[in-house]
């Protein structure tokens, strides 16, 4: 009789299997999951392990510590690693002398169009019958003072067409006025909004964005623009869609632009010789030089560019972890999403951001033997227990997988992890084929945090994990699919009216976001699921299913930790299902849900390997 | 112009059965510093009426929110300690601060118009910031 620990240590999470082996028969007794400490495939996930398996054994009847109750650990087969996920914008917009604001303030005040040269508000009292004019209003001008200069203004015959203010106080001012004029408040850097220039202030009614300043040929007959010029405005227009107020100011030497940063060009080498891809025709391209050069062999980066300094510090990350030398990490995969970033207008003067072009990669580096086999015997030391790296992970997986009821050969198994995305396919004859893809739940992350404009990954993390809500009253919340839902006491005000992700046990975190809805965040989700997790599934499957042809493949077993997901499986089956695939999240040993494949296959591949058990066959 | 707002038997009441929060103070309380607190909800499209009473902060302001058409109300007490009351929270007030400044009184009116209007509050940092983004 032996016990036996399958370990498998994933990017997110180490999981373990214990097991009791007498001869052939193999009887599970109890499972332990901890989050992965370190980079997975180095010294650093010890801590882990030991948590994971300390669970495991207490579970069992065990001491937590008691690891030389353990007769044979098995890892899982040197982890292919993911060495970076970067976002690398494309396009950047640029204001030079300030002649746009298209910020969303909360209360714009007044409505409509308002065309006049800018002026200081203290200057006014000069300002001559007939003048159109649009003020400039600092900070410490108090509201009723601003309505008092502006109505005088208006008594004079000054034709004060707009208003432009730093303070909060744009409805204030409107409402004390003897007509209405568009007021855009909360322009916080008002020191750089140029004065003597012919400008132009639009507000739309509540629930409505602009409609003139979002439209090129509108600015352009507004400044009287020659086509040239017309051109040069379109990111200006560009900015201000979507916006419920804005403001362009015309200057002799401002200019707008749409700066194209070199990103780079990336260096696929294949077994037909090396192909150049520019990281600026998007990921499409990207994706097709990828499978023009399949089986890829190594990736580089142009140097000096971004995705240049990109790669290499993958592999100067890689490097120090494993050390193994620079010239020896092999970039073998590479997934590429096209999304959207908002990025600062560089320039601006309210803090306006302007949705540019950027391209997500995902990098996955060769696997290497070496650092599992450092690994296994740092572990042996430490634990004192004899450590043997196991089988591939991928092909541990689909061992695990058919431990689903009513599941058998010829099945093919797709182990959705955090880093990176496994697939295998066994025939009847139990030979396997498999692949490991980047891109998986990080990517995800980095997608969400990206086009949301933040930089904290346990966010992005909560927002791919839970659903969404909005918090309609102190006693209510409208769940993402409509449904509402009422709770017994006042919700926190600090939630009253918010976006909020609906956590176990009823927990409400806020997003504190700014302009953001359930639509937009719920979108880009599910986008950032699809792009990662559906494209990289038909990717992984064409590459393991027989003739690389998807229709061949009848069955499909849905794996890992990015199985528990609440909507990534039905995607997955959705589009499968159009193949005329049947897929669906696994129950290993029908009882650990989609969780707990590799480390059971380790366990169970034991037996056939000859492991050293003691007692064993 | 609109009527924003208005003292509760005053001159420039406002109508009865205008949709509007009501503010119930100590009597010490000044018509100046109502006006700001009634400033914060102006900017966000809402009245405010203003009565006054005797009580602590939270008796005034569960008082206000019963008589508020929008069923919001705040309570500003002697000591100047504000609160903001909803009547479907009867236990206590929803929200309680010290509303000893002017820039504290109208974000007080603010936050009182955000939720009548089922808003979320703006952060007060971001209130004296006027970045004006939730």
């Amino acid at each position: 009789m032996a016990i036996v620990a399958g370990i498998d240590i994933g990017n997110a999470t180490t999981e373990t299997a214990l097991a009791r082996i007498e001869g052939r028969n193999i009887t599970f007794l109890a499972t332990g999951i901890s989050a992965t400490t370190g980079i997975k495939g180095t010294l650093a996930n010890i801590a882990g392990l030991r948590s994971s398996l300390g669970m495991a054994l207490e579970r069992a009847g065990f001491k937590r510590d008691e690891y030389k109750a353990v007769d044979l650990i098995r890892l899982n087969h040197a982890a292919p690693v993911i060495g970076d996920v970067a976002m690398e914008t494309v396009t950047e917009t640029i204001v030079t002398e300030s002649i746009m604001i298209g910020h969303n303030p909360s209360t714009p005040g007044g409505v409509g169009v308002g065309i006049g040269v800018t002026i200081l508000f203290s200057d006014l009292s000069r300002a001559r019958e007939g003048d159109s004019v649009i003020p400039v209003v600092e900070a410490k001008h108090d509201y009723e003072a601003v309505a008092a200069g502006v109505s005088d203004a208006l008594s004079r015959k000054v034709n004060v067409a707009a208003v432009i203010c730093q303070s909060d106080d744009g409805v204030l001012i409107v409402n004390r006025l003897p007509r209405v004029i568009p007021v855009v408040d909360e322009v916080s850097a008002i020191e750089r909004v140029p004065l003597g220039m012919r400008c132009c202030v639009e507000v739309a009614a509540p629930g409505r964005v602009v409609s003139l300043l979002s439209n090129p040929y509108d600015i352009a007959s507004l400044f009287e623009l020659s086509p040239e010029e017309t051109k040069q405005i379109v990111p200006v227009a560009r900015a201000l869609v979507g916006n419920r107020s804005a403001v362009v100011i015309r200057t002799p030497l401002g200019e707008v632009r749409e700066r194209r940063i070199p990103a780079g060009e990336l260096y696929i080498l294949g077994p037909q010789g090396k192909r150049t891809v520019n990281v600026e025709d998007g990921a499409e391209a990207i994706q097709n030089t990828i499978v023009a050069c399949s089986p890829v062999e190594n990736i580089f980066g142009q140097p000096g560019t971004n995705v240049g300094g990109m790669m290499e510090r993958v592999r100067r990350t890689m490097s120090d972890l494993t050390d193994i030398p620079v010239g020896d990490i092999y970039i073998q995969d590479l997934l590429a999403v096209d999304t959207l970033v908002p990025q600062k207008v560089v320039g601006g003067v309210a803090g306006e951001f302007s949705l540019e072009s950027g391209v997500a990669l995902a990098i996955m580096v060769k696997t290497e033997e070496l650092p599992m086999q450092r690994l296994a015997r740092a572990t042996s030391q430490e634990l004192g227990v004899e450590v043997e790296v196991g089988g591939i992970e991928a092909d541990m997986a689909i061992r695990g997988a058919l431990t689903t009821p009513g599941v058998k050969p010829p099945v093919a198994v797709l182990d959705l992890g955090a880093g990176s995305s496994d697939a295998s396919f066994m025939k009847t004859d139990g030979s396997v084929t498999l692949t490991h893809l980047a891109g998986a739940g990080n990517m995800v992350n980095t997608i969400i945090a990206s086009e949301l404009g933040f930089e904290e990954m346990e966010l992005a993390e909560a927002i791919k994990r839970y659903p969404l809500c909005k918090v309609e009253s102190a006693f209510h919340i409208r769940q993402e699919d409509g449904t509402v839902r009422f709770f017994d006491k006042a919700l926190d005000p600090g939630v009253f009216g918010r976006v909020a992700l609906l956590h176990e046990n009823d927990m409400l975190q806020p997003l504190m976001l700014p302009g953001i809805n359930v639509e937009r965040v719920r979108s880009t989700r599910r986008k950032a699921k699809q792009e990662v997790f559906v494209k990289n599934a038909l990717r992984a499957l064409e590459q393991v299913a027989p003739g690389n042809n998807i229709r061949l493949v009848d069955y499909v077993v849905l794996v890992g930790g990015s199985a528990k997901d609440f909507e990534i499986p039905t995607m997955i089956t959705d589009t499968l299902s159009r193949y005329g695939i049947v897929a669906g999240r696994g129950n290993i040993r029908s009882s650990e849900g989609p969780r707990n494949a590799v480390a059971t296959g380790l366990v169970l591949s034991s037996i056939e390997s000859g492991s050293r058990t003691k007692g064993g066959s | 112009m609109n009527a924003w707002f208005g003292r509760v038997g005053g001159r420039d009441a406002l109508p009865d059965n205008k949709p509007s929060i009501w503010l119930v103070t100590d009597p010490s309380f000044e018509e100046r510093d109502a006006r700001l607190v009634a400033s914060g909800c102006e900017e966000e499209g809402v009245p405010l009426a203003w009565d006054v009473k005797s009580g602590s902060s939270s008796e005034l302001a569960r008082m206000a929110c019963l008589r508020s058409r929008l069923e919001v109300g705040i309570g500003i007490d002697s000591g100047h300690r504000g609160a903001i009351a909803l009547v479907a929270v009867n236990d206590a007030p929803y929200i309680e601060r010290d509303a000893g400044t002017p820039a504290r009184l109208r974000w007080i009116g603010q936050a009182a118009a955000r939720m009548s209007k089922g808003q979320p509050i703006i952060n007060e940092t971001q209130r004296r910031g006027m970045d004006g983004h939730e």
